[in-house]
């Protein structure tokens, strides 16, 4: 049994699952980890391995987010299930390490984890959030979440929160306030810096046809309001099927960034779905968001996006956008939030000391 | 004022778990809002056509109102208001109050409430469309 007691310092970090949402919560939670290190000096030894099978991670630059101390290991997104659970084995058999941490899946992306877990003697630490809870009750989770160290709930309500070993924290981000570009950097790499005009960022991730739905909305957008908003269509891995539909608009640019979080002082709105990334972000920096609440088996983004934030149809995205033409704009407010992440790295680090 | 609808086709927004146009052509006019609707849409007053139709969303309306008058009324009748409409089990009604009436009729309204329990806001997720199938075989799911 390779994780053990005696792999000082490596975490391994479990955050299978499609879409952009667990990789990019693991990625600030190893940030988190690899910059802190057990005595708080700063000065770390901690490594890091990160399993993915997220169709975004060949696109996501999460080496350089990580750096050296961090091994990215990217579980091919097209396998079958039971190619899947051969692949996690051996992520684990292949790491010794201090303890492990599940983001979401108490069970693991296809249950794998039922078997695996009870078997490791180091510390298991879950990323305990919102489920479906046709799930929850199918698998008997509240039980079986008992196998757990500790319960870490990351900034939204979850239906095992009142555990004695769980513990809440703010919403876990892969940006420090301070480390937020100021709006004209962010605007500089938002390609605007020549403009003055409302930025609206339209974030294309999700399945390929939200990401084509979102596309169709920003040209949309950038159509009709030619002259008055510049529109910036974020996205990390283009479906084919856009490859031939760029329209040349004077106001339209396809850019990708990630983390785009640093930059997002460069928005004056957000438009996504309703991930757990770009809803918490948006509310951490006070931007007008917008969200499309996406069907998902597992996260039900209904419950996280607010009435006033939800929006299903065009027209009701065009009334949103018009709103900040009339608000005076925010755009050098000053930026204060408390990143969940520093919280996370005591509590994940209190079970292994 | 009174909304306007589109006459062509039924103007219901419905779904499991997100209200989705259905563009299906209308077969009747509510009763109550006056929307056109198709006859997926409609529910007979007392399982009766000649008694008029409601849209699912007045009678979603209705029967939240029922819900709490129920509750207020309870021990005095039996309460059996699901006669009203024409075909309760329809997964348009899934959702909302589906809890509380479960556990009205099912003589269980006294038992302490276990902190752990689901709530009245998951009864949706918990009837959603695949009934729990399909959990942990896609790899591609968040």
């Amino acid at each position: 049994m390779a994780p053990s007691a005696n792999a000082k310092n490596h975490w391994f970090l479990y955050a299978m699952g499609g879409g952009m949402g667990h990789i990019t919560r693991a990625t600030a939670l190893a940030r988190g980890l690899l910059h802190q290190s057990s005595d708080g000096s700063g000065s770390t030894d901690a490594r890091v391995t990160l399993l993915t099978n997220s169709s975004f991670a060949d696109g996501l630059p999460i080496e350089n987010e990580l750096g050296p101390r961090a091994n990215v290991v990217r579980v091919d997104s097209q396998l079958s299930k039971d190619n899947t659970v051969v692949e996690v084995q051996r992520a684990f058999m292949t790491a010794a390490v201090s303890a492990v941490v599940v983001d979401t899946f108490p069970r693991g992306i296809a249950g794998e984890l039922a078997e695996i877990l009870p078997h490791f003697n180091c510390p298991k630490v879950l990323v305990h959030r919102d489920l479906n809870p046709s799930y929850c009750q199918k698998y008997r989770l509240s039980d079986f979440v008992k196998i757990y160290d500790r319960l870490i709930v990351p900034g939204e309500a979850a239906l095992f929160e009142s555990f004695p070993n769980a513990i809440s924290t703010p919403p876990w981000l892969i940006r420090n306030a301070e480390e937020l570009l100021e709006p004209e950097d962010a605007r500089c790499r938002l390609a605007v810096k020549a403009s003055t005009l409302p930025v609206a960022v339209v974030l294309g991730c999700g399945r390929s046809d939200e990401i084509e739905q979102m596309h169709g909305w920003a040209m949309r957008l950038a159509d009709e309001f030619t002259g008055k908003l510049e529109v910036r269509f974020i996205v990390m891995k283009k479906p084919d099927s856009l490859a031939d539909r760029e329209k040349k608009l004077p106001n339209f640019k396809m850019i990708s960034i990630w983390p785009f979080f640093e930059v997002v002082r460069g928005a004056s709105i957000v438009i996504s779905g309703g991930g757990y990334n770009s809803v918490n972000e948006s509310k951490a920096v006070g931007i007008p968001f917008c969200g499309v609440p996406r069907k998902r088996l597992y996260d039900r983004q209904e419950k996280r996006l607010s009435s006033n934030d939800c929006v299903g149809r065009y027209d009701e995205l065009r009334s949103r956008v018009e709103r900040i033409f009339l608000k005076p704009s925010q755009y050098n407010a000053r930026i204060s939030f408390r990143n969940g992440v520093q919280q996370a790295v005591v509590a994940i680090q209190s079970v292994v000391d | 004022m009174p909304k306007s609808w589109d006459s062509g086709s039924c103007n219901e927004k419905s779904g499991f778990l997100f209200n989705h146009e259905c563009f299906q052509p209308p077969d009747d006019v509510c009763m109550k809002c006056q929307k056109p609707v198709c006859s997926d849409h409609s529910h007979e007053l007392l399982g009766r056509q000649e008694n008029g139709v409601l849209c699912t969303s007045c009678v979603k309306k209705d029967r939240k109102q029922l819900g709490k008058r129920q509750a207020r009324e309870m021990g005095q009748h039996d309460g059996n208001y699901s006669g009203h409409y024409d075909s309760y089990d329809e997964p348009y009604f899934w959702g909302g109050y589906y809890y509380g009436t479960t556990h009205q009729h099912s003589g269980v309204s006294g038992v302490a409430s276990d902190p752990h329990d689901f709530t009245e806001a998951d009864a949706e997720s918990l009837q959603a469309a695949d009934d729990g199938e399909g959990f942990e075989t896609d790899m591609s799911e968040s």
